[in-house]
């Protein structure tokens, strides 16, 4: 909770800057906010109190699920000032977006009644389509916002319209309510209406097949920057409400929408790895990539429990952690070129050895390869699915590994087996990058290497 | 704890080699040589009660997950093959150590990958075991890919996506395995073993953890990757390749498909052997019309494996003695052969068979080792590799007696083409390849002596190797409740 206000009070300060003139400084005060907020939100560890009559409960859960976006944030507001060098756009108005969308996270993952999770996801949502647009000038920043805007109104409907059903079976928004209602058996055909609309919206929000027609396009055209802080921020935030809203309240629906997340699922894997494929780009391939990283992620969310909720919060953070580290080598790139193609990695061992030693790391920690985070995360998931009773899904996911395996291992082929005709200068390498770079690969593999530290602890 | 010592001492030895640019060969080889000295104090205290070579950790505690390490007899030999070998691989790059300005890189691979496949023989959590299992595959590849001859982007990445997806199918078998075992879950070996597993479910684990370790082995029709990645691959690459990663595949199968899904086995063992055998048939027809001097050897190492695999799935007491000798007899042969390929193509710049003759004339002494190694090869009584083939020809005839007489061609037809081979390059005349090819004085014949001495020894006197790892297999036996 004080970590809530604390994010929005920086939100206004942020403001505040440009207005009274002290802009330069924005960056480093929110450095400093965050770091602080992070600390707020560590001190509420099981403390466990409700908020608002009972509208947030602020348990481990919220705590752990905000920690994750707070480290998020933190990381996109070391990575900015550089970038906005480079794009011009209103830097404090961005900072302040960005802490709204961080605080409507916040409250969709700390939620227990479902209009507070609807007032959250639009918080982010709406801060989120104003950040696509933010690099006015340009045709394709337009496109995003203008696409995600349309599309995200267009299911938030749904989203509202599912919450409604499921108040007009169980008589409340109450979560515990509705998993009191929902575990009584005997459930109206309005419960399960609503639970499937409620599905659906998230689908669309965790950019899930068959609703992610949007993601590569937003993706692609908002500034970097921004598509950092959707590929972690908001995911985590998506499926951590995802998380909450169905292993609190509405996992007796689970078993009888199975055929539909078992399609969800599968095609998600499956059009995210074989759309990785295609790309000359790796900004889009990152994009893809987090598609097809939606489908290990859904994996997670069927089985609907506490453990299935803890490895889901650890796939999370180890693809945050080694997405960040791609994006962060991607805005060095393009600050050099004036495209995110994935030729420029050509050759990149031979001159910064240190930073593709990075780039490796991220890159086998996406592809899920031992020693790395994102091995145990995927191994960590898998399990919980294979508990559930889905290892058909498991072997969808196995195969989507394996294709997505050549499209990361492009990257790291092309980083030590350079171009003979042209070999690339060094990349300028700031501090803050150097020291998140730093950060990223060393939790990539400490988190692989001994993942108890985060295995258990919701 | 001497285990864990064993999967440490690499590591550090790899950091080390990594930091020190213009003496990585020299680190390496002291690495490689301490490890050698540790492992041969482990095989002559060795007993099967030694509790010095078992730790214990609990490593994730959530899942149950333990970082368990131990050694029997048959991990043993495995772990003995590995740290024999790794001096002489380290040496065999002596002559491309001063063109080669990555060599640090290379050595700390090789040092990285040899942590890995120790862990791989000595695992005795199956999460572990997996872990290991793929941690050995990334130096081999980056190796491969590095320092690999044409083709090698596109062939590497096959052989990589290959072994993945054999290995993510087993992941899935042992998950399923330790889903099964009693709450809390455990992925400790014993409790793996203790499993039981209706006949479906044997079948379905058999599958996923066979074609993983088919792949490695490799089986045919599993093996498509293998000829191009060890023609492309630097020599070092093709030793650790085919001298020890192709075990991981074998033991693999000893260690944990066998005694844990034996009903599964015998149910598919009438395929899956009659698939080894067509493997060993297919791979010495190829390698006889084969003038790629590395080229044959990789295939006639493909059907020599056949052989391996074929023994040890008739699951008999015999077919587990003589494949766990045969690997350490094939293991000192291939990588004797790819060193001696290695050198003919050093000195004449070749390795076609048709360009390289007479070089008897010129010097004998090292007409005799390389005869020695043929012999090997080709399982020549006295020679180590006869006693390991003869035991597993022994166990496929019990298991089916045609099968036996098909594999044992396996034997007339290694014969035939490695000793056209040895025909071709060492006798008839100079050829302006070969005018001035002489070993005499070269320190490379210091690496062929040792080899060829434990060629001969181990033909000579098995025995020893044989009693260590004996006990261990008897008892795998009765798991698997023959």
């Amino acid at each position: 909770m004080k970590a809530l206000i604390s994010l929005s009070a920086l939100a206004i300060l942020s403001l505040a800057g440009e207005i009274f003139g002290f802009k330069r400084q924005t960056n480093v005060l929110l450095i400093i906010g965050l770091l602080v907020t992070l600390v707020l939100n560590f001190m509420d560890w099981n403390t466990n109190i409700s908020y608002f009559s009972n509208m947030m409960q602020y348990d481990n859960f919220s705590v752990a699920f905000t920690g994750a976006i707070l480290l998020c944030g933190l990381a996109v507001v070391l990575l900015s000032p550089h970038f906005f060098k480079v794009v011009e756009t209103s830097e404090s108005e961005s900072y302040a977006q960005l802490l709204f969308l961080m605080a409507g996270g916040l409250l969709m993952v700390s939620f227990s009644n479902l209009s507070m999770f609807f007032i959250g996801i639009e918080l982010l949502s709406i801060a989120s389509y104003i950040l696509a647009g933010t690099d006015k000038r340009n045709l394709y920043s337009n496109e995003a916002a203008l696409k995600y805007f349309l599309m995200g109104a267009f299911w938030s409907s749904f989203l509202l319209m599912g919450i409604a059903l499921v108040y007009a079976a169980a008589g409340s928004f109450d979560l515990a309510t509705i998993a009191a209602y929902s575990t009584k058996g005997n459930l109206s055909g309005y419960f399960y209406l609503g639970t499937f609309f409620i599905t659906l919206a998230l689908a669309f929000k965790v950019s899930a097949a068959p609703f992610h027609f949007w993601a590569p396009d937003v993706y692609d055209g908002s500034p970097t920057i921004v598509t950092l802080s959707m590929s972690t921020i908001v995911k985590i935030a998506a499926f951590g409400a995802a998380a909450r809203l169905f292993s609190y309240a509405l996992y007796p629906a689970m078993p009888s929408m199975s055929k539909i997340w078992w399609i969800l699922t599968a095609l998600t894997l499956l059009v995210g790895s074989l759309g990785a494929l295609q790309q000359t780009s790796f900004k889009r391939l990152l994009a893809y990539s987090g598609v097809a990283n939606a489908g290990y992620l859904l994996l997670g969310l069927i089985a609907a429990n506490n453990n299935a909720n803890n490895a889901l919060l650890f796939y999370l953070i180890a693809y945050s952690v080694a997405t960040i580290s791609a994006f962060a080598v991607l805005l060095l790139l393009s600050y050099k070129y004036d495209d995110e193609n994935g030729e420029h990695f050509k050759g990149l061992a031979t001159t910064s050895p240190w930073l593709a030693a990075a780039v490796t790391v991220s890159m086998l920690s996406l592809a899920g390869i031992p020693p790395t985070a994102g091995f145990f995360g995927k191994y960590y998931l898998f399990t919980q699915a294979i508990a559930a009773g889905h290892t058909s899904l498991v072997v969808v996911a196995i195969l989507s590994s394996i294709v997505s395996i050549v499209y990361y291992f492009r990257i790291i082929i092309n980083m030590y087996i350079p171009d003979e005709n042209s070999l690339p200068t060094a990349l300028e390498l700031p501090f803050v990058y150097k020291i998140v770079l730093i950060i990223t690969t060393i939790t990539s593999l400490a988190l692989g290497i001994y993942p108890s530290v985060l295995a258990n602890i919701l | 704890m001497l285990t864990v010592l064993l999967i440490v001492l690499p590591i550090l030895g790899a950091i080390v080699a990594a930091l020190s640019p213009n003496n990585a060969r020299q680190v390496a080889l002291l690495s490689t040589l301490a490890q050698l000295c540790i492992t041969i104090y482990c095989v002559l205290t060795f007993s099967q009660n030694s509790s010095l070579m078992a730790f214990d950790a609990t490593w994730i505690a959530p899942l149950g997950i333990h970082f368990k390490v131990a050694m029997d007899g048959i991990s043993l030999l495995l772990v003995l093959l590995t740290n024999a070998l790794l001096p002489f691989i380290v040496l065999s790059g002596s002559a491309l150590d001063p063109i080669d300005n990555r060599a640090n890189t290379r050595y700390s691979l090789i040092l990285a990958m040899q942590a890995a496949l120790v862990g791989v023989f000595t695992a005795m959590d199956g999460f572990l075991f997996y872990v290991f299992w793929e941690l050995a595959l990334l130096p081999i590849w980056l190796i491969c890919l590095l320092w690999g001859g044409e083709n090698r982007v596109r062939i590497t990445l096959k052989f990589f996506i290959y072994t993945l997806a054999g290995s993510l199918f087993m992941l899935l078998g042992l998950t399923y395995l330790y889903l099964q075992t009693p709450i809390p879950h455990s992925f400790d070996i014993a409790a793996l073993y203790n499993v039981a597993l209706s006949s479906n479910a044997q079948s379905g684990i058999f599958w996923a953890m066979f074609i993983a370790f088919a792949i490695k082995i490799p089986i045919f029709p599993f093996h498509t990757w293998q000829p191009d990645t060890y023609t492309t691959a630097p020599t070092q690459g093709t030793m650790l390749l085919s001298g020890i990663m192709l075990k991981m595949g074998v033991y693999g199968l000893i260690r944990w498909l066998l005694p844990i899904a034996p009903q599964g086995v015998q149910t598919w063992a009438n395929l899956v052997i009659v698939l080894s055998i067509i493997g060993i048939i297919y791979g010495a027809i190829i390698a006889l019309q084969q003038r790629d001097l590395k080229r044959l050897a990789a295939y006639s190492s493909f059907s020599h494996v056949g052989l391996i695999a074929a023994g040890v799935l008739a699951m008999t007491t015999q077919g587990l003695q003589g494949g766990v000798f045969h690997m350490l007899a094939h293991g000192i042969n291939v990588v004797a052969l790819f060193y001696v390929i290695d050198l003919l193509e050093r000195k004449t710049q070749t390795r076609n068979i048709d360009e390289i003759s007479g070089i008897a004339n010129n010097d004998r002494e090292f007409a005799i080792l390389f005869f020695i190694i043929v012999a090997g090869s080709v399982a020549l009584p006295l020679t180590n590799a006869f006693v390991g083939e003869f035991l597993l020809l022994n166990s496929i005839f019990i298991f089916n007696p045609i099968l036996a007489a098909i594999a044992g061609l396996t034997i007339i037809f290694g014969a035939v083409y490695m000793l056209r081979v040895y025909r071709s390059t060492m006798f008839g005349e100079l050829n302006a390849n070969t005018q001035h090819v002489a070993f005499v004085h070269s320190p490379e014949k210091w690496v062929l002596y040792p080899l060829v001495i434990l060629i001969l020894v181990m033909g000579i006197y098995p025995k020893y190797l044989m009693d260590l790892a004996q006990p261990a297999i008897l008892q795998l036996m009765g798991a698997i409740g023959q």
